[in-house]
């Protein structure tokens, strides 16, 4: 899977959580530079988790620092 | 009914890893399927099989100072009892017991009606006019909610349309942000206390078209510090928006009189939407907001959280009319007195031996870091006799967890001092103690 068409759609769903980021996402931030709270964050990564169809354990996510590292995490869980 | 679906592999994980998991983890699914469900029951069964679930310990008495903890696995434990917020003792004085026993027999069990149809009784009337006499201003009044949440929840929706803006602290509650969610307006977050920041979002989003809400805390109850109102206060004046000032944690206690935060910094006049919450120095449930009498009236009606539920119980609203009495009268002014001396002699023990929420609240918060020493540190601190409230992602940033304390009037120092001593043995055993 492309890292681009990972980025996609974690975009779609920060995008959806945050209302008004209007610029291309950046994968060197983090969700909270974008103003996502710990509930948006959940709710970003189990929504790019369905779409992509990618089961993550949960005990993989909690050491993610910015948007690239759960790129990462989606490239080394997909089959 | 789906059949169980969890893999095997899921639940031996959980076994082995029991202590990596945190809470946040079980809101996540992947599948059409309940695994996050099966798999949280499978977690509990582990915690409490290993003796260390320490959450839902059923209490055999009322919130006092001292009390037993009946674990789910049968244990029991006797603890210092800094983990409710009965801030003033009020939920068991005998007078604020007779009052709901008086209330429960006159009106029966429930209201069994919405506040705006039929679930309006002669003591909602006297709660509503007890509270617009403790407050005292002009052309005030409260419209009363079940909750504390909801009262968030119902208020900033009904005040807030699409198109318009709210802009929170970002240490605003959940039910605050719930509220602005279910509005359907813009949200904004400022960093915490940041007026700087504050003042940035205003120019930005402030013109004569949008209406502008700032929701703030008088205490933040994950960070124990308070909210800076006199700042907030100005600068809504300044650019024209509204105030929502949540004293969940202060109405009834800061101030010289009791009337919050807003109180203490000078702005109860100024500010729009002053919410209250009854469970904490109240010592019953529910909630109210105060404000103009235009803008309660319009609540009663529009908050629809609190139109399409039941009234408040008659029991409880006929406690707390009379817990206001007190607490307008010498006792609450006692009573306050000592709280605010008990959580100066708290934090005294712990300041410079332990990362400390600034200030001088009687929500005191420690910091222990790491989330996944939640388990065994709760654990720790109820075994050594005392009972606290972790606090954890996503309820505060992720390895920036916290034990929250609530001091009340009733502690006695020999009280405290034990609690401060167990709190500084658990720094040492997990890590936390300042260098």
């Amino acid at each position: 899977m492309e890292q681009q068409e990972i980025l996609n759609v974690i975009e779609k769903h920060l995008k959806k959580s945050v209302p008004g980021i209007t610029e291309a996402v950046n994968a060197d931030k983090s969700f909270v530079d974008y103003g996502a709270n710990s509930l948006d964050i959940v709710e970003i990564v189990s929504g790019s988790m369905r779409e992509l169809k990618i089961k993550i354990p949960r005990t993989e996510l909690s050491d993610i620092k910015n948007i690239q590292g759960l790129i990462d995490k989606f490239v080394a869980f997909a089959k | 009914m789906a059949a169980n679906t969890l893999d095997e592999s899921l639940v031996k994980h959980v076994q082995e890893n029991f202590a990596d998991y945190t809470y946040d983890m079980f809101m996540m699914n992947m599948s059409a399927d309940l695994e996050e469900m099966e798999l949280f029951s499978e977690y509990v069964d582990i915690l409490n099989a290993k003796k260390m679930y320490t959450f839902e310990a059923a209490r055999s008495g009322t919130q006092g100072p001292e009390t037993d903890l009946a674990r789910a696995n049968g244990e029991t434990v006797h603890v210092v009892n800094l983990s409710s917020y009965n801030y003033l003792g009020f939920s068991y004085h005998p007078d604020v017991i007779k009052a709901a026993q008086d209330a429960v027999a006159k009106y029966g069990l429930g209201a069994s009606s919405s506040p705006v149809i039929s679930g309006t009784y002669l003591v909602h009337k006297q709660l509503e006019e007890a509270l617009v006499k403790f407050f005292d201003l002009p052309g005030r009044g409260v419209s009363l909610f079940t909750a504390g949440y909801s009262v968030n929840l119902g208020a900033i929706s009904a005040f807030i349309k699409p198109g318009h803006q709210v802009i929170m602290d970002s240490a605003s509650h959940m039910s605050i942000v719930e509220g602005a969610k279910l509005s359907g307006g813009e949200m904004t977050f400022f960093r915490h206390n940041d007026m700087e920041h504050l003042e940035e979002l205003l120019k930005e989003k402030c013109d004569d078209f949008t209406r502008v809400l700032i929701c703030v805390e008088g205490i933040y109850s994950g960070d124990g510090d308070y909210g800076n109102l006199k700042d907030v206060v100005r600068l809504a004046k300044k650019y024209g928006a509204f105030t929502l000032v949540d004293e969940a944690h202060s109405a009834l206690v800061a101030g010289e009189h009791g009337k919050g935060v807003c109180e203490q910094q000078g702005v109860l006049e100024d500010v729009d939407l002053y919410v209250m919450t009854f469970s904490k120095a109240f010592g019953g449930v529910g909630g109210a907001v105060y404000a103009k009498k235009e803008i309660v009236q319009y609540m009663n009606w529009y908050a629809r959280c609190r139109m399409f539920s039941c009234a408040l119980d008659p029991a409880v609203t006929g406690g707390m009319t009379k817990v206001i009495e007190l607490a307008n009268g010498p006792l609450g002014a006692e009573r306050r007195k000592r709280l605010k001396h008990n959580a100066t002699y708290f934090r005294g023990l712990l300041n410079g031996k332990v990362k400390l929420s600034e200030g001088d609240a009687w929500v005191v918060i420690v910091h222990f870091g790491a989330e996944h020493k939640t388990l065994g540190l709760n654990d720790y601190l109820q075994r050594e006799g005392l009972d606290t409230s972790i606090i954890q992602f996503p309820a505060v940033p992720r390895n920036e967890a916290r034990i929250r304390m609530f001091v009340t009037s009733e502690h006695t120092e020999a009280q405290l001092k034990k609690a401060a001593d167990i709190i500084l043995s658990a720094a040492a055993k997990f890590d936390f103690l300042l260098k």
